[in-house]
């Protein structure tokens, strides 16, 4: 089935340019690994119904972590739906598979391992690389496009993604979870999301925040608390 | 060449000849003064002629103006030469001698003296100050005398003429008397020997004597606060001895320096001791206020006024203590009982803040001279404590109906309560009326938000103009909204003025619908009156569900058809919550009229039908909720006209059941034949406070949004002070408030943060 289509494809296209004609290429020599590396993840996630079997989602994307780097953990995942700029959150579809790995030729199982480290590598020396991801992660993450993210799934995310960047991260995980217990989850928007990524850059010590500040006022509200929080901690015994 | 050689020596014999003439006259002259000037009148002016003429003719009658010239300036010289002369010999010895006030009663004799010499001298030397002094490097004869005072005299004895004067001033200061005549003349001495300049007087005396009086009230200064008690007559003790010293410097110091010996004692007793004065607790501002001691107060503007910072120290005090007084009224709000004779609280509330309010206008007025400093920091006052945040301690609270909890008020609900409370009733007095409106009103503009007064004042006056259809209430209605306009502009008050047109309206519509029921013939089965009510001008009312009795219904439908006749396209919708009735009853005791609204009436109407009414079933008739019925029977049966009653006698509880049957109450009596049976009112100002809060953020966003849209692009903090700015009008938001706002709108796409400046936001089309 494999052949047939390569050569279908291979027999209609007239490569018009040479890009097109070294995707068409690529394509040919790896498509089948690349099927099958699909295929594999995507069983390995037990999908139930037959329309799943275009998605790689849930246990799947595990499988996948596994074998790149079982330490790095769901950080792989966001990567790689990075890079392939999925649109559907947290599941990877074959087209996008295909066509993304295309680009970046990425055509076996350890050149995509390679290349999910070196973009790891790559965001970690370049702000603005990072900046690109994390913004792209919101819409990634958030389950119901609907509606705002969930503060718990944010919080998750940011336990993952923020660790080394955002010297209060914990104390800010707390209160989300402190505040959002009293009323509603009002949830994380877009504005925030991307405020607390700047906050971070910006404002290392939580007493230089001035009140005046274009910061949301959610994280205001945290710098209040924390630094209350800091007093009663100074001045217990 | 002889005759020439004759003629010089004659005019030298002649010119010797008249010189010794004047010499004798300056001779005689002298003893003249010595003897006291007593000569006849008669015989000076000869001397002095005589005198005169001499030297005129001396000066004249040289040929040639070379000699003329030569004659004139020798003269000049030979009389200064003899009056130095003289002074030498006769006054500067006698002078230098002395000491203390010998020196200066001689000095004021001598000065006298040469004085008339002076006078004199210029006299008979008039030809010269006319030809030969108009050079201007020769002093002319008043300046010539002058400064052969100064070399012979002056000089040597102006340090002790000086130590002298100031002692005396010292010792008058100390309450002796002195011989002013001669200090007068020794000060003005000291002037006049600066010759058309002050800086002899300046540095000889002027500067000795500022500092000597420094020092001097400096020292008495700290020994009058040093004393027992001396803080409370400091001021009065500092204000007559400025008084004083005015005098002092009026009667014989030079003009210049009245304003600058002022200044110096400002320096030494107000200036050094400004903040012990004003803030002593005996004897400070604080105090006085406390005290009420007017005068005192005007007494400390008026001299704290003459020093920098001196009224701002003072206004600052003044604000404090208004805002402790104010702030003692909130809590006597919060944590007071029943109010007393039967005034709500809320009225002696606003009353206190008005009176003193008051209090203070009438200080300012009549000691303080209406300085805008006090005025100023009586608004400062005011709008602290009427305002208080929810965390303040002062912040007024009131206990919530039926619970122990306590419920925050503003004071723009009490304001409004308490305008209420006045127009409901016909004041009298027109004047009086119009003063404590207008007092009303400056207390409004104490008020921060401003936006709920006007819901609290819409809805009560609402309520008002449907219950009373008295000219003389709409009247006093008017006008406080005509000053209510001045102070908000019309914006804030279309509104209520609509609310007021639409009484007028109604009176109309009513004429006109009771002549379209007689000419066409209708009857109404009930006298019926209705009240048309603009849908945008009167609040919002909750829609009607109530089914009313068919009678009612009958007029209802008339009043519709003829509605619709007389106007296009206008929808009409009953709120029967707001209506009215009375109701008759021929009871046991005698007939009765009954005041209830139509609520009322139609629950007292199904006792037409059947003599016994349960609850649920009033509920199906009326078709209204059952909480409405049951607040309506309640107050027919447990009120305080208890014109219906349970059917089971022994019902404990005055709560009302959808079980519970009631009957007429045919045993009821009461006095009066008329009267009112209050309904329940409902507890609607949580309901107001909260649709304001709604209303203020859909304001604020109008705001925000209206912003950036004519500046494009703004930094946060500008977006903010831009907002409370435009809005404080009405009411201030709260920075926080308006940020979260603006993440609102952010999230709406109406703006968008800028890219690279995180600060700066920029309109989205």
């Amino acid at each position: 089935m494999a052949d047939r289509r390569r050569s279908a494809k291979q027999g209609n296209e007239a490569p018009k340019d040479p890009k097109k004609a070294a995707n068409a290429a690529f394509v040919a020599k790896n498509k089948p690994e690349l099927e099958i590396l699909f295929d594999r993840y995507r069983d390995s996630g037990h999908p139930e119904a037959d329309d799943k079997k275009d998605v790689m989602q849930g246990k799947a994307l595990q499988t996948l972590v596994a074998d790149v780097d079982p330490t790095k953990g769901d950080l792989i995942i966001y990567i790689l739906a990075w890079r392939l700029s999925c649109s559907h959150s947290l599941r990877i579809l074959r087209a996008e598979w295909f066509h993304g790995l295309t680009q970046l030729k990425v055509g076996s199982q350890a050149k995509l391992k390679a290349f999910i480290l070196s973009s790891m590598e790559d965001i970690n020396n370049n702000p603005e690389e990072f900046e690109d991801f994390y913004y792209y992660l919101y819409d990634f993450v958030r389950e119901d496009r609907t509606q705002l993210l969930k503060t718990e799934t944010a919080v998750q995310t940011w336990q993952k993604v923020l660790r080394q960047r955002f010297r209060h991260l914990d104390d800010w995980c707390a209160f989300l979870q402190e505040t959002a217990g009293d009323g509603e989850d009002l949830g994380v928007s877009r504005d925030v999301w991307r405020q607390l990524y700047d906050f971070s850059k910006n404002v290392p010590a939580l007493d230089k925040h001035g009140a005046d500040s274009a910061y949301p006022v959610v994280i205001d509200d945290f710098v209040e608390w924390a630094l209350l929080k800091q007093t009663v901690k100074s001045s217990k015994p | 060449m002889e005759p020439r050689l004759k003629k010089k020596e004659k005019t030298s014999e002649v010119f010797e000849g008249e010189w010794r003439f004047l010499q004798d006259s300056f001779e005689e002259l002298k003893n003249f003064i010595s003897n006291g000037y007593k000569v006849p009148h008669q015989t000076k002016v000869n001397k002095k002629m005589e005198a005169y003429t001499v030297v005129y003719n001396l000066c004249t009658k040289s040929s040639s103006t070379k000699g003329g010239a030569t004659t004139q300036k020798e003269l000049y010289h030979r009389c200064r030469n003899m009056i130095k002369q003289h002074l030498r010999d006769n006054v500067t010895e006698v002078v230098v001698d002395k000491t203390g006030d010998a020196l200066l009663l001689e000095v004021h004799k001598e000065w006298k003296a040469h004085n008339l010499v002076a006078r004199w001298v210029r006299f008979m030397f008039t030809y010269l100050d006319q030809y030969y002094t108009i050079e201007p490097q020769i002093d002319n004869l008043a300046t010539m005398m002058l400064r052969c005072f100064h070399d012979a005299v002056f000089e040597k004895i102006k340090s002790n003429l000086r130590n002298v004067v100031l002692d005396n001033i010292e010792s008058e200061r100390e309450g002796n008397s002195i011989n002013q005549e001669c200090l007068r003349s020794a000060i003005w001495l000291f002037i006049d020997m600066g010759m058309a300049t002050t800086e002899v007087y300046q540095e000889e005396f002027e500067n000795h004597f500022l500092t000597s009086t420094k020092r001097y009230y400096e020292r008495l200064s700290a020994q009058w606060l040093g004393e027992d008690g001396g803080k409370w007559a400091y001021l009065r003790k500092t204000e007559a001895r400025m008084q004083e010293e005015a005098r002092r410097a009026d009667l014989y110091l030079a003009p210049s320096t009245k304003g600058q010996l002022l200044k110096t004692l400002d320096q030494a007793l107000l200036a050094n001791c400004l903040e012990t004065c004003l803030q002593d607790p005996d004897a400070g501002c604080q105090a006085l206020l406390k005290t009420e001691r007017n005068e005192e107060l005007g007494r400390m503007y008026r001299l704290f006024s003459r020093v920098d910072n001196g009224l701002s120290t003072m206004a600052d005090i003044v604000r404090e203590y208004i805002e402790k007084e104010g702030k003692t009224l909130n809590s006597a709000f919060s944590t007071g009982g029943p109010a007393d004779g039967g005034e709500p609280a809320s009225t002696t509330y606003i009353k206190a803040c008005l009176t003193l309010h008051d209090k203070y206008s009438s200080l300012f007025a009549d000691y303080l001279n209406n300085h805008e400093e006090f005025l100023k920091a009586r608004k400062t006052a005011f709008e602290t404590f009427v305002n208080p945040q929810q965390s303040d301690a002062w912040v007024l609270k009131q206990r919530t109906a039926g619970k122990d909890t306590f419920d925050v008020v503003t004071a723009s609900e009490l304001l409004s309560t308490y305008l209420d409370s006045l127009m409901k009733k016909e004041i009298e007095s027109e004047e009086q009326l119009d003063s404590t409106l207008d007092r009303c009103v400056t207390l409004f503009t104490y008020i921060h938000d401003k936006d709920l007064f006007q819901q609290f004042y819409m809805k009560q006056m609402s309520r008002r103009l449907m219950h009373n259809k008295n000219d003389r209430l709409r009247d006093q209605e008017r006008q406080f909204i005509s000053k209510l306009k001045m102070k908000m502009g019309s914006v804030y008050t279309t509104k209520l003025e609509g609310m007021l047109t639409d009484q007028g309206t109604t009176e109309q519509q009513g004429a006109h619908f009771r002549n379209w029921m007689s000419t066409n013939d209708h009857k109404l089965p009930c006298d019926f009156t209705p009240q048309i009510l603009t849908t945008g001008f009167w609040p919002a009312f909750k829609h009607d569900t109530l089914v009313p009795p068919p009678d009612m219904q009958t007029c209802l439908a008339f009043f519709a058809k003829f509605y619709d006749k007389t106007t296009q396209s206008r929808k009409l919708t009953w709120i029967h919550s707001l209506g009215s009735a009375v109701v008759t009853k021929k009871f046991t005791k005698g007939p009765r009229e009954m005041s209830v609204t139509t609520y009322q009436a139609c629950v007292l109407l199904l006792f037409n039908e059947t003599g016994i009414v349960n609850a649920k079933e009033a509920q199906e008739t009326l078709k209204l909720p059952f909480d409405e019925i049951k607040r309506t029977i309640h107050s027919l049966a447990y009120g305080k006209f208890p014109v219906v009653k349970p059917q089971d006698d022994k019902k404990t509880t005055k709560a009302v059941r959808e079980s519970d049957n009631f009957i007429i109450n045919e045993a009821f009596t009461t006095n009066s034949r008329k009267f009112k049976i209050p309904a329940a009112v409902k507890q609607e100002r949580e309901t107001i406070i909260d649709t304001n809060q709604e209303r203020r953020r859909h304001v604020i966003e109008a705001c925000i949004v209206r912003i950036m849209k004519s500046r494009h692009r703004l930094k946060h903090t500008e977006v903010v002070t831009e907002t409370i700015k435009q809005l404080s009008h009405l009411f201030t938001p709260e920075p926080r408030v308006i940020k979260k706002r603006i993440e609102d709108l952010i999230q709406r796409q109406y703006i968008e943060r800028d890219e690279t400046d995180r600060n700066e936001y920029r309109y989205l089309a």
